[in-house]
């Protein structure tokens, strides 16, 4: 029984990739219609590879060790997709009149959850009237 | 809510002047503007921490307001949206007659900040003794609702036109709950975690003056800044101290709290004022000389402890140009920060039974610690950048040199083993042609070395291996300052030598715009004892653009990032 009972060293080895693809048209098909599209989509990936922390010293005096490091590398995984996707509908009634749809959709996979499962998707629809003088 | 009234405030002053237009019988130049309303609804699936984390998921109704006029007085511009309680932005400009100018906005938004279930502190431990946690608020979503209004008026009097006299009003709010942790020792570990309300507010008064010439402008502006907290702590109880095995009360001389303290204060917020004074000086003259200097002096100062951090800084800027291709460009910078040292009184609380009963940690293992803390920050620098530039022309374009170095001189801090001194210099080309016409290259190369590159000196990695002791109250027992002396290693998260490059290219064919850019980026650092810490990043982004036809655009894209970090970790295992 004592204070420290031993510590152990490794070299950690942490990689992260990323790709986002992302694209958008505005379209103006004639006088009173306007469309517009934008897409996002993101994937990215990171984790520590395996290591080893087997605190010799300790066990070799305490064999029923209290800490468990086996899993410890996968603790702080990212796994992760999002799409994000927006549309813009407007139709002008007249020079001063219009009427307008925009709708959102952000669309998150946590795939590897760390402190808690972060998945989620929102959809935002918004339908407006507006007036211009 | 208080910024939205400083902005309705603002927006009818702004309305004054129509009001005076009117009397006046003024013709108007031009009015024009648009209203737009509807409703927005929103579907929420699983957690929208992530998928919203900046964004309402309130259902209501929408607006949109815009309005701009120039008439003979001046000229208006208005625009205000509304998308929830929670999500809403404006924008305010106008000048009268030139004589005030005045730049206005607002802007509100969640932040949704997840709520940690705590389950994590258990992972690595496999008897459940090492760490437990109780979240008291386990239905409460954190987020903090973040609005900020920012306010710039000049005034400039027709009799003297080089004086330009500046008042600017900042004001931010965060409204909301966070998420309140404290640890309890020594029973076991015990993270506690409760909500947080808060309600922040940081006000900054800014009032500048400026007077132009034709070659130059000289500025200088004072600004207050006060950061008030209306709920700064939430109050607890700590655990009672007990040995984890016996359920004795034999360690309370190791702990500065326990229950018997009673309901504290705790997750405590500072408050916050701070005085800033700038002056600003520039200068060109005829022959392509020009020269800019700044200095700027600023006091920090916490409300609760009355401790204060210092700065000062000043920066010299001089140009020149040599004949039509050569160009030198220096930029110099000095600065000092000074916080003032702290003593801190801990708590030196007897044990009520045991081995230790009736007497303090330092009763009994006679040993005394240095209580002054002495701020890391305390420091001296200077910073130096020169560029010279060479341009071969149009099509073969310009190279670049770059040196840039800077010295850190700390009072107190050690970044290696007697040193408190860290050096950088970074060496680097740039070269930026046009070979063929719609064809534009990029290409940039830098190497750096950084002396000392250090965190923690002996911060790591203690050597210190306990013998077996019947008991730990007995005196031989190695204490934790004995392990924390036995550390052999350097910590860092900086590199002591990396390179970096560039290569980026644009081209333009037809109305199509295609752009790609590669960066690289390699450092390491190996200078001290168990160091070995290395990070690799490279990252792509290619990107075109099109403005299609008279009808239509597009645009595509593509974004790469690769990054590779290695560092070593040392673990202490302790037992209790």
């Amino acid at each position: 029984m004592g204070g420290q009972d031993g510590y152990s060293r490794d070299l950690l080895k942490y990689n992260e990739t990323s790709n986002s693809i992302l694209g958008g048209v505005k379209i103006r098909p004639g006088d009173h219609w306007d469309l517009g599209l934008n897409v996002t989509y993101t994937a990215s990936e990171g984790g520590l590879d395996p290591f080893d922390l087997p605190a010799d010293d300790y066990v070799a005096i305490t064999p029923p060790m209290s800490y468990d490091f086996s899993k410890s590398h996968t603790y702080s995984n990212i796994d992760v997709d999002r799409l994000n996707f927006d549309a813009m509908l407007k139709y002008k009634i007249n020079e001063d009149l219009w009427l307008r749809l925009w709708y959102q959709l952000a669309d998150f996979d946590d795939k590897d959850p760390y402190l808690y499962d972060t998945t989620g998707m929102v959809q935002w629809a918004t339908v407006t009237a507006g007036w211009s003088f | 809510m208080k910024a939205i009234k400083f902005f309705v405030l603002a927006a009818l002053l702004a309305a004054l002047p129509l009001a005076v237009t009117a009397d006046d019988g003024e013709n108007t130049n031009e009015t024009k503007g648009s209203v737009e309303v509807g409703g927005l609804f929103t579907d929420v699936k699983d957690s929208p921490d992530m998928a919203a984390e900046f964004y309402t998921i309130n259902d209501g109704p929408v607006g949109k307001i815009k309005l701009s006029t120039f008439q003979g007085w001046g000229a208006l511009d208005f625009k205000f949206k509304y998308a929830a309680q929670d999500q809403n932005s404006g924008k305010l400009d106008f000048d009268i007659k030139r004589m005030v100018r005045s730049h206005n906005t607002y802007n509100a938004f969640p932040h949704r900040l997840g709520h940690d279930p705590m389950f994590a502190l258990t992972s690595v431990s496999r008897n459940g003794k090492v760490v437990r946690n109780t979240d008291m608020s386990p239905n409460q979503d954190y987020v903090m609702n973040y609005a900020v209004f920012e306010d710039r008026t000049e005034l400039q009097f027709p009799g003297f036109r080089p004086l330009t006299l500046a008042v600017e009003f900042r004001e931010q709010n965060r409204n909301g709950h966070t998420q309140a942790f404290t640890t309890n020792h020594c029973d076991n570990c015990h993270i506690k975690s409760q909500k947080h309300r808060r309600d922040q507010q940081t006000t900054d008064g800014t009032l500048e003056a400026a007077v132009a010439w034709k070659s130059g402008v000289v500025k200088a502006r004072y600004t207050n800044r006060k950061l008030r907290e209306a709920h700064p702590s939430v109050s607890g109880t700590f655990d009672n101290n007990l040995h984890p095995e016996l359920q004795a009360p034999v360690f309370d001389n190791r702990m500065q709290y326990d229950d018997d303290a009673g309901v504290v204060p705790l997750d405590l917020k500072p408050e916050i004022d701070k005085n800033i004074t700038r002056l600003d000086f520039r200068w060109a003259s005829k022959n392509g000389f020009a020269v800019t200097a700044n200095g700027v002096w600023s006091e920090t100062k916490s409300r609760n402890t009355g401790n204060k951090a210092d700065y000062s800084g000043y920066v010299v800027t001089a140009a020149k140009r040599f004949g039509n291709n050569f160009r030198l460009r220096w930029n110099g910078k000095v600065y000092q920060t000074e916080t003032n040292s702290v003593w801190i009184q801990p708590i030196e609380r007897t044990t009520m039974a045991g081995p230790h009963s009736g007497m303090t940690y330092r009763d009994f293992y006679e040993v005394g610690f240095e209580q002054w803390r002495n701020s890391a920050l305390n420091r001296d620098g200077a910073d130096s950048k020169l560029d010279a530039s060479y341009r071969f022309g149009r099509k073969w374009g310009t190279l670049r040199g770059i040196w840039n170095y800077s010295v850190v001189d700390r009072e107190f801090y050690e970044v290696a083993p007697g040193e408190k001194k860290t050096t950088s210099n970074i060496l680097g080309v740039t070269y930026r042609m046009r070979p063929a016409k719609g064809l534009r290259l990029d290409a940039e190369f830098k190497h750096g070395d950084v002396n000392n590159a250090f965190m923690v000196i002996d911060g790591a990695c203690s050597t210190l291996v306990s013998d077996r002791y019947s008991n730990p109250w007995q005196r031989e027992t190695p204490q934790y300052d004995s392990f924390q002396d036995a550390r052999i290693a350097e910590t860092t998260a900086t590199a002591s030598s990396w390179n970096k490059a560039v290569l980026a290219v644009g081209y333009n064919f037809g109305q199509t715009t295609l752009t790609g850019r590669y960066v690289y980026w390699d450092g390491t650092n190996t200078d001290g004892d168990l160091t070995d810490w290395s990070k690799n990043r490279s990252t792509a982004t290619i990107t075109a653009w099109s403005p299609g036809g008279a009808n239509w655009d597009w645009y595509v894209g593509w974004a790469y990032q690769d990054l590779s970090l290695d560092a070593p970790a040392c673990i202490p295992v302790f037992d209790g």
